[in-house]
């Protein structure tokens, strides 16, 4: 675990463990994210990566340990609260019935907020999809799904964003306006970022510090 | 009931249930195989007919107080039938026992207290059954829709929880589209009343003498009553079955 000194530590995960009947999926896993920072979490398929992140985001219980948001416990905040403070955008983001701005209302409109038009059209615009506004979500593609995905939970105003392998299944124009979009949100707003890819030269491109994850287990960490 | 109109009836209903036999042989050279089930089914309802044909002229001869056991008993085999093809839903049997009573109780119910009937078997018994009968429908129906597609539809279901919607926000569309399968079809059956089918209720009321519009509004009285307990029902199995599959407190799926 690495604390970076004079930056907020956002999300903490002490000594985390997760298992499903007869299997232990990860286990005493310990991280730290601050405040502007990307982080990138590698490894092998099936190694607990994506479970660490479905737990951070509450999606899945935990056995044990412990996890904190700008220094309070998980338990503390009511789930709903968490979710839209930790945004988890999946490998494959399914669009929801109704406009792409429909999709980018729909986190804060639960939370009672109503986005004006100006914050869609900016949002749409960081993901290259301002064309579309009013486009049914239903029709785009995998790579513009995915953007919207992103944009999505943005719209939330997170402090976190948990990434699960976004840019996997897309192609390069779409990767790299995921990657700017992301980058600069966080230099922009200090959101703190856990970014889980397959790719080495992605992590490190988008991360200066690196999390290597194997068998259940940080196995390695480094920055760049 | 002579021996030949015994052996009419046999003959009756061996052709009947062959018409089903045939239908369900149709199927399964589309690829749709039904045919065991509806084999095993015919056999099944046919025993019990018959069974309760032999039981029903006794007990319609019989007291008041034999109506309650029989309707409890009715419930519970009902509560087994609509639960016997949900595997994947755990506290399934009681999940369908809870909604088929919190459909069929009050209807029932409120058929008992506006005199529509009274407590005598030769009328709690027909009456009560179709309101058992429409909700055991409703439950199974719309649990064979609403479970499989929380499965099917997980990933969006998580997509919306992870953006804080709770388990009810991110599941209100199977939710509305389950308890719609569910009640659908005593919605249709109520608006074609009389257009398009003349209920056995109705029509056996005629034949006894009782005055058509009298005979008429009991069986109004009655389909409205199986509509009302089948929403019921539907409503409380979507309802049950979606707190026994999610953490509640937590607004995500059960592990």
């Amino acid at each position: 675990m690495t604390f970076e000194p004079g930056k907020a530590t956002l999300l903490e995960v002490r000594s985390l463990s997760h298992s499903v009947p007869g299997k232990m999926l990860f286990r005493d896993i310990s991280l730290l994210v601050n405040a502007g920072e990307i982080v990138s979490l590698r490894g092998p398929s099936g190694c607990g990566k994506s479970s660490l992140l479905r737990c951070i985001s509450r999606l899945d219980a935990v056995d044990s340990g412990e996890i904190r948001l700008s220094g309070t416990s998980a338990p503390v905040i009511p789930v709903l609260t968490w979710r839209r403070r930790v945004a988890h955008l999946f490998q494959a983001s399914l669009p929801l019935p109704g406009s792409l701005s429909d999709n980018l209302r729909y986190g804060p409109s639960l939370a009672g907020r109503q986005l004006d038009d100006s914050e869609i059209l900016e949002l749409l615009a960081s993901v290259g999809l301002v064309a579309k506004a009013d486009q049914d979500a239903s029709t785009l593609s995998g790579g513009e799904a995915q953007r919207l995905g992103l944009a999505r939970i943005l719209a939330n105003r997170p402090e976190v964003l948990l990434l699960d392998e976004p840019t996997s299944a897309l192609d390069e124009s779409s990767r790299e306006r995921i990657e700017a979009c992301v980058t600069e949100s966080v230099k922009a707003t200090g959101l703190a970022c856990l970014w889980v890819t397959h790719d080495p030269l992605q992590a490190g491109r988008v991360a200066k510090r690196h999390l290597y994850m194997d068998a259940g287990h940080f196995a390695a960490e480094d920055a760049s | 009931m002579n021996g030949p109109e015994l052996a009419a009836a046999g003959r009756q209903a061996c052709l009947a249930a062959g018409f089903a036999l045939g239908g369900a042989y149709l199927l399964k050279r589309q690829g749709i195989d039904l045919l065991r089930e509806t084999a095993t089914s015919l056999l099944r309802g046919s025993l019990q007919i018959a069974a309760m044909g032999l039981a029903l002229g006794f007990l319609l001869r019989g007291g008041a107080f034999t109506s309650v056991p029989v309707m409890a008993g009715m419930a519970l085999m009902a509560a087994r039938i609509a639960a016997q093809r949900l595997k994947a839903l755990p506290s399934r049997h009681s999940i369908a026992m809870i909604s088929i009573a919190a459909g069929a109780f009050p209807g029932i119910g409120l058929a008992l207290a506006c005199g529509m009937i009274s407590f005598r078997p030769a009328e709690l018994l027909p009456v009560g059954s179709m309101i058992l009968a429409a909700a055991m429908n409703a439950v199974s129906q719309s649990l064979n829709h609403f479970v499989p597609d929380l499965v099917r539809r997980k990933a969006s279901i998580e997509t919306r929880l992870s953006l804080g919607a709770t388990a009810a926000q991110a599941t209100a569309d199977l939710a509305s589209a389950a308890v719609r399968a569910g009640v659908l079809q005593q919605l249709n059956a109520l608006a074609s009343l009389g257009i398009v089918w003349i209920p056995g209720l109705m029509a056996g009321q005629i034949l006894t003498g009782r005055p058509p519009l009298l005979s008429a509004c009991l069986q109004f009285s009655a389909i409205s009553l199986i509509a009302g307990a089948t929403a019921l029902s539907a409503f409380c199995a979507v309802t049950l079955a979606r707190r026994r599959l999610f953490d509640v407190k937590e607004e995500r799926f059960r592990n």
